[in-house]
């Protein structure tokens, strides 16, 4: 025990990911939830905190396994974040309540679709986050993560695939597909990420951040989801 | 000069595409036009991929000015570019000001409020964009409380594709929605990759149709003076430069298109 602070120093400190990117409507809020609804079920310790003025995230958000809710809007949760995964709803990177959360994060998923806008836009993205490195040098980008992607639409097709040949380390290879219930979550009562294509696609990205930020913390024993997610495309998952 | 701002709680609702073709269609018609980048990511400019230096070529009759580049601006910068707004309004050389606003609420939305004669809040047909709602019009409603003296003229609807939520918003609010709705139009995207305003690209798209729609509901089209009686009440009243405003060198648009 540390007494000065009266903390366990055992406890190990959570890693803070903040979602958030340079255009809105890019699904921060959905992936957000989605994350720590996934994370939280497969027994994980996660903190889910609503940064966004907006406060979308305390729509949906309820009572859920391995998830604790926090208003983060005032910033308190700054001083002792707590739990194994801080997953921030953050607000867009150019807006100043982001310069807190990026000085404190670890780590940044971007979210974006897949449209000349969002492609546009990183240009500055990169600008604020070296912005950020300056007082905060250990920020790491966990991944651009390309939402409500629609492959009928070739100009979609197109961009992705100019994504995957100009930054396959940026880019996390699992586009959320484009999905009616995705939209309408917060609209349905369903418990947790919609039942179906939704839930296993977020279950895969889920599982690859966790990868990429904290695999000590993935589990030994199969995820479900991803493997039916494998059964679903007859792929065969190792 | 009338100020008028396109807004939205939430970013990817079409704000952008929005002010960028009010502008083109009022410039068009004859209006002099000062077309305000307000958001950091500079929204305006990505749309049009062009140098603002070119953009009387893009579009005729508009002026672009926006933020200084600065990746995560302090909320001074945007005070330095409302300055040259007003000090737009007081030169006599713009009829209409349209600020896009950043996608996020807060200080910055205060101070646009603040200046603003009108607002036009845009939405998408989605829950998430219904259920943000409140949060807006909390923060316009501050803005009154403040001395704001900015009128809401409306909300747009913008519609995903495969809408299936725009009769359902209609039915809750359809007393404050704008009567044109902007469909989900692949031309609109098709006038992105060219950097040029849909309503100029492809006129006759149902994009087009509709903003030209909401153009008329908010006057934005230049119209001759009307004549206006010598002891009219001015259309402002508490400043002397607003009262200015009412006198005849503009358009009365207060009794333009549908007002509400």
């Amino acid at each position: 025990m540390d007494f000065a602070t009266n903390r366990p120093t055992t406890a190990k400190k959570p890693y803070i990911l903040a979602v958030s990117s340079q255009k809105g409507g890019t699904a921060r809020t959905t992936t957000s939830l989605a994350l720590a609804w996934t994370w939280g079920r497969l027994g994980l310790d996660v903190t889910l905190v609503d940064a966004d003025p907006v406060g979308a995230t305390g729509l949906v958000a309820s009572d859920w396994k391995g998830v604790r809710f926090i208003d983060g809007r005032s910033g308190d949760w700054l001083k002792n974040p707590i739990g194994d995964l801080v997953v921030v709803d953050a607000p867009a990177l150019t807006a100043a309540e982001s310069r807190s959360i990026l000085d404190l994060a670890h780590g940044v998923l971007l979210t974006g679709s897949a449209d000349p806008l969002s492609i546009r836009t990183l240009t500055v993205t990169n600008r604020r986050l070296a912005q950020a490195r300056q007082t905060n040098p250990w920020l790491k980008v966990a991944g651009l993560l390309i939402t409500a992607y629609d492959e009928s639409v070739p100009l979609q097709v197109e961009i992705l695939g100019h994504l995957r040949r100009s930054c396959p380390d940026l880019l996390i290879d699992h586009p959320i597909p484009e999905l009616q219930e995705i939209r309408e979550w917060p609209a349905s009562l369903t418990e947790g990420v919609p039942d179906g294509p939704a839930r296993l696609a977020y279950s895969v990205v889920a599982d690859e951040i966790l990868r990429l930020i904290r695999p000590e913390l993935r589990r030994n024993e199969p995820n479900q989801d991803v493997l039916s997610w494998g059964d679903h495309f007859g792929l065969t998952m190792v | 000069m009338r100020i008028l701002l396109i807004s939205s709680q939430k970013g990817g609702v079409g704000k952008t595409t929005t002010a960028i073709n009010l502008a083109a269609l009022a410039g068009q018609s004859g209006s002099r036009v000062l077309l305000v980048d307000c958001d950091p990511s500079g929204g305006i400019s990505s749309s049009l991929g062009a140098d603002l230096e070119a953009s009387a070529d893009i579009l005729p009759g508009v002026e672009i000015i926006r933020l200084e580049e600065d990746a995560c601006p302090e909320v001074a910068t945007l005070q330095t570019l409302l300055a040259r707004v007003v000090s737009a309004r007081y030169s006599g050389d713009y009829d209409l000001a349209i600020l896009d606003s950043p996608p996020f609420l807060g200080e910055w939305l205060e101070l646009l409020l603040g200046l603003s004669d009108e607002v036009v809040l845009v939405m998408r047909s989605d829950p998430m964009g219904f259920r943000t709602l409140p949060a807006f019009l909390e923060a316009l409603q501050a803005a009154g409380a403040n001395g704001s003296r900015v009128k809401m003229r409306g909300i747009l609807l913008t519609l995903p594709p495969h809408d299936r939520w725009a009769d359902e918003v209609r039915e809750a609010i359809g007393a404050y929605l704008l009567p044109a709705t902007i469909p989900h139009d692949p031309a609109v995207t098709e006038a992105l990759l060219d950097g040029r305003p849909v309503v100029l690209t492809h006129p006759d798209s149902l994009s087009s149709v509709s903003y030209r729609s909401v153009a008329e509901t908010l006057g934005l089209f230049r119209t001759e003076p009307e004549p206006v009686p010598a002891f009219a009440e001015p259309t402002w009243s508490s400043t002397a430069g607003q009262a200015l405003d009412g006198f005849g060198a503009e358009p009365i648009y207060e009794n333009a298109g549908n007002h509400r």
